[in-house]
C-alpha cells in the first residue's frame, strides 16, 4: 500500500506535464489481482506496463475495456468517466483494442480481408445500405498502407501468415481513428517486418494523430523499444515508473520480480 | 517465407505507409482485383451450393422421366406455392444459421401467429391490420423472448428455442383445444391464393421476402455485423459489434418470418391450423437440422439452405406422386437426405476450413 501511494504521486506529476490526459485510471480495482491500479496516459504518449505473468498486468485490459468486474475505482477516457460503461461506450469514446491473441479476440476467420477490416465501419444494428464501393476504396488504401500481402481485399483472412493477419486487426482501427490504443501483446508471434511495421505505425498515429497507447507486451524488449515510459506492475499494483531510455531488460525484469519477493506472496 | 525475407524492405524507421515506396506487387493484385473477385464469386457460390443442388437436379431428372406429371408448370406453381411458408421460414432461418444459431421455435410461432391472426379477424379487426400485428408480434416475440434469452442470458439456443417452441404450441393449444378453425376473410384469401400480375401471391412474397433478406444480410451494417458475430462473436464484440442487440434482432427476423409464413399459409389454406407439428415440425427439424452447422463454419453461405429445402420439398411431391405409402415416403426422403448431407461432407472434406 505504501509503494502504491508513492507511485500515485510519481504519476501524477509525470502525466501533468504531459498535457492533456487521455486516460486517467484512479484507484482502479478489478478483477482477482488489481487493486488500487492509478495511472494515466497523456496525448500523444505511448504507455507501457510491464509485470511478470500473474501481476496482474493481463488483467488490466479486460478491467479497462470494462469485461472484468470492478470493484473500485474509476476509468476516464478523454476526460468521460467510462467507469461503469459497456464495451462498444467504450470504443465509442475512442479506443481501439488490438489484441495479439488474432484467433480468438481479433479475426472473423471464415471471412475475408475487407470484411474484417470493415467491420468497425459496420459495426451496429443499422439498416442504412452500405456503400461497398466507398468501404472498398477505404480497405485498400489501409491493404496498400500496411502493405498487407496478398494485397487482396477478397482473399480469405486466414489465407496470410500471421504478421499479416495481424496487420489486419491492427489496420482496421485506422478506419476510425481512435484516439486511444490498447495493444495488448500485439505483435505475439508476428515476423519482425510486420512487427516493425506495427510499431512504426503506431509511432506515426502517436505522434500526428494525436492520439495515445497503452502496450502491453511478452517481450520486455518490445516495451522498452515503443514507448515512452513504462509503469511496472506487482501484485495489482504498479511498483516503478521507468524512462525506457535509461533502463535496461534486466532492471525492468528485476523490478516486476523483486518487488514481488519483497511482497512476500 | 524465404522470398518475403530476399525482397528488400524499407529501413524500420521509415514509416510502412509512404506511397513512393508502394510495392508494385501490392498495386496489381488490386488492379486485377474485379475479375478475380468474380471468379472466386462463381467458384464459392457453385462450392457452397454444390452438394443440395446436385441432389435436386438427380432427383428432378428421375422424376421428369417417371412421371410426365411432374415437370408441368402446374405442378411446379404448385410445388412453389405449397411450400411458400416453408421458403419464407427459411429466410428467417438462415439468419440465425448465419449469427451462428438455430430456431426451432419458428414453425410453433406458425401456428401461434396463424392463431392470433384468426382470433383478430374473429373480434372484427380488418385483415390488414391484423395482418401487420401478427407480424409485429412475430418480430417482437422473437427478439424479446428467443433473442434475450439466448443473445443476452446467454442460454443455449437449443435449449431456449426448444422451450419456447413447447411453449407456443402449448399456448395454441389452451386456446383452440388443438382444433384448427376456419379464416374466413377475402384479404387474407387474396393473400395465400390471390394472383399479381398472374403470379400466385405467395411467391410473389417469397421472391420479395428472400430478396429483402438476401439485401439486409449483404448491404446493410445489421448484415456485416450478423455475419461477423456468427463468424466470431468475441471478436466482433472487441471491433465494437453490439453482439447482443444482433443476436436479439437475428431471432426477431426468424419470429418475423415465422408469423409471415404463418400469415401465408393461413391464407392459402384459410384455416388456422394448430396441429402444424404433424406436418411442418418434424419436417423443418429434417431439412434444418443437417446442415445446420455449415454455415456457422463457413460464414459464407445465405441461401443455400432454400435450395436444400426446395430439395426436401421436390422429393416429397415426388414420392407423392410415384404413388409411395406415406409410411415409406420418410424412409426415403431420410435416405436420400442423408446420402446429400453425406455428399457434402465429402466435397467439403479437402477444404481447409478455420
Amino acid at each position: 500500500m505504501m509503494v502504491g501511494r508513492a507511485t500515485t504521486a510519481l504519476t501524477s506529476r509525470r502525466a501533468a506535464s504531459t498535457g492533456r490526459k487521455v486516460l486517467e485510471v484512479d484507484r482502479l480495482g478489478a478483477g482477482r489481482r488489481l487493486r488500487g491500479l492509478t495511472f494515466s496516459v497523456g496525448a500523444g504518449e505511448v504507455v507501457g506496463l510491464a509485470g511478470l505473468p500473474g501481476s496482474g498486468a493481463e488483467d488490466v485490459f479486460p478491467a479497462l475495456l470494462g469485461r472484468s468486474a470492478t470493484t473500485g475505482g474509476s476509468v476516464r477516457i478523454r476526460g468521460r468517466d467510462v467507469t461503469h460503461s459497456s464495451l462498444r461506450r467504450r470504443i465509442r469514446a475512442g479506443v481501439a483494442y488490438v489484441s495479439g491473441d488474432r484467433r480468438s479476440e481479433g479475426l472473423v476467420r471464415a471471412q475475408t480481408v475487407a470484411f474484417n477490416l470493415a467491420l468497425v465501419l459496420n459495426n451496429r444494428v443499422r439498416l442504412v445500405p452500405i456503400s461497398h464501393r466507398r468501404q472498398g476504396r477505404k480497405v485498400e488504401e489501409v491493404i496498400s498502407k500496411l502493405r498487407i500481402l496478398p494485397a487482396d481485399p477478397a482473399a480469405l483472412v486466414a489465407t496470410p501468415a500471421g504478421g499479416n493477419q495481424q496487420k489486419v486487426v491492427v489496420g482496421r482501427w485506422l478506419l476510425v481513428e481512435p484516439h486511444l490504443w490498447f495493444l495488448n501483446d500485439p505483435t505475439r508471434g508476428v515476423d519482425v517486418h510486420s512487427r516493425e511495421e506495427i510499431h512504426a505505425l503506431v509511432c506515426e498515429q502517436v505522434a500526428t494523430k494525436e492520439s495515445s497507447a497503452l502496450m502491453t507486451s511478452s517481450d520486455t524488449r518490445e516495451l522498452l523499444e515503443v514507448c515512452d515510459r513504462l509503469l511496472v506492475l506487482d501484485h495489482g499494483e504498479i511498483v516503478a515508473e521507468l524512462d525506457p531510455a535509461e533502463t535496461t531488460e534486466n532492471k525492468v525484469l528485476a523490478l516486476a520480480g523483486g518487488a514481488r519477493s519483497q511482497g512476500g506472496r | 517465407m524465404a522470398a518475403e525475407a530476399v525482397k528488400p524492405r524499407p529501413s524500420p524507421s521509415a514509416a510502412p505507409r509512404d506511397a513512393g515506396s508502394a510495392p508494385a506487387t501490392a498495386a496489381s493484385a488490386v488492379l486485377g482485383w474485379p475479375a478475380l473477385r468474380a471468379q472466386r464469386w462463381v467458384h464459392g457460390r457453385i462450392r457452397n451450393f454444390l452438394g443440395a443442388t446436385i441432389a435436386l437436379a438427380i432427383l428432378v431428372v428421375l422424376l421428369t422421366i417417371s412421371e410426365s406429371t411432374f415437370l408441368t408448370a402446374g405442378n411446379l406453381k404448385n410445388l412453389l406455392v405449397t411450400n411458400a411458408a416453408l421458403f419464407i421460414v427459411s429466410t428467417g432461418m438462415t439468419y440465425v444459421m448465419i449469427s451462428a444459431g438455430f430456431d426451432l421455435s419458428i414453425g410453433a410461432m406458425m401456428a401461434v401467429s396463424e392463431e392470433i391472426l384468426y382470433e383478430l379477424l374473429k373480434s372484427g379487426v380488418p385483415a390488414l391490420a391484423a395482418i401487420v400485428i401478427v407480424l409485429l408480434i412475430g418480430f417482437v416475440v422473437g427478439t424479446l423472448v428467443n433473442g434475450v434469452l439466448i443473445g443476452v442470458f446467454g442460454v443455449n439456443f437449443f435449449v431456449a428455442t426448444l422451450g419456447t417452441m413447447t411453449l407456443f404450441y402449448g399456448l395454441v393449444d389452451v386456446v383452440t383445444n388443438g382444433a384448427g378453425e376456419t379464416i374466413t376473410s377475402s384479404t387474407l384469401a387474396s393473400f395465400g391464393n390471390g394472383t399479381l400480375w398472374g403470379i400466385p401471391m405467395p411467391i410473389v412474397v417469397v421472391v420479395v421476402t428472400i430478396a429483402l433478406g438476401g439485401f439486409i444480410l449483404r448491404w446493410t451494417p445489421l448484415g456485416r455485423s450478423i455475419y461477423g458475430t456468427g463468424g466470431n462473436r468475441e471478436a466482433a464484440r472487441l471491433a465494437g459489434v453490439p453482439d447482443r442487440m444482433v443476436i436479439m434482432s437475428v431471432y426477431g427476423v426468424a419470429g418475423l418470418c415465422g408469423a409471415l409464413a404463418g400469415v401465408v399459409d393461413a391464407g392459402r389454406l384459410a384455416a388456422a391450423t394448430a396441429d402444424r407439428r404433424l406436418d411442418d415440425r418434424p419436417r423443418q427439424r429434417r431439412r434444418g437440422a443437417p446442415g445446420w452447422n455449415e454455415p456457422v463454419r463457413r460464414g459464407r453461405r445465405a441461401f443455400g439452405d432454400g435450395g436444400r429445402g426446395a430439395g426436401d420439398r421436390v422429393l416429397g411431391d415426388g414420392v407423392n406422386l410415384l404413388g409411395v405409402s406415406n409410411f415409406w415416403q420418410d424412409v426415403v426422403t431420410g435416405a436420400v437426405l442423408i446420402g446429400a448431407i453425406l455428399l457434402d461432407r465429402l466435397q467439403k472434406r479437402g477444404q481447409v476450413l478455420h
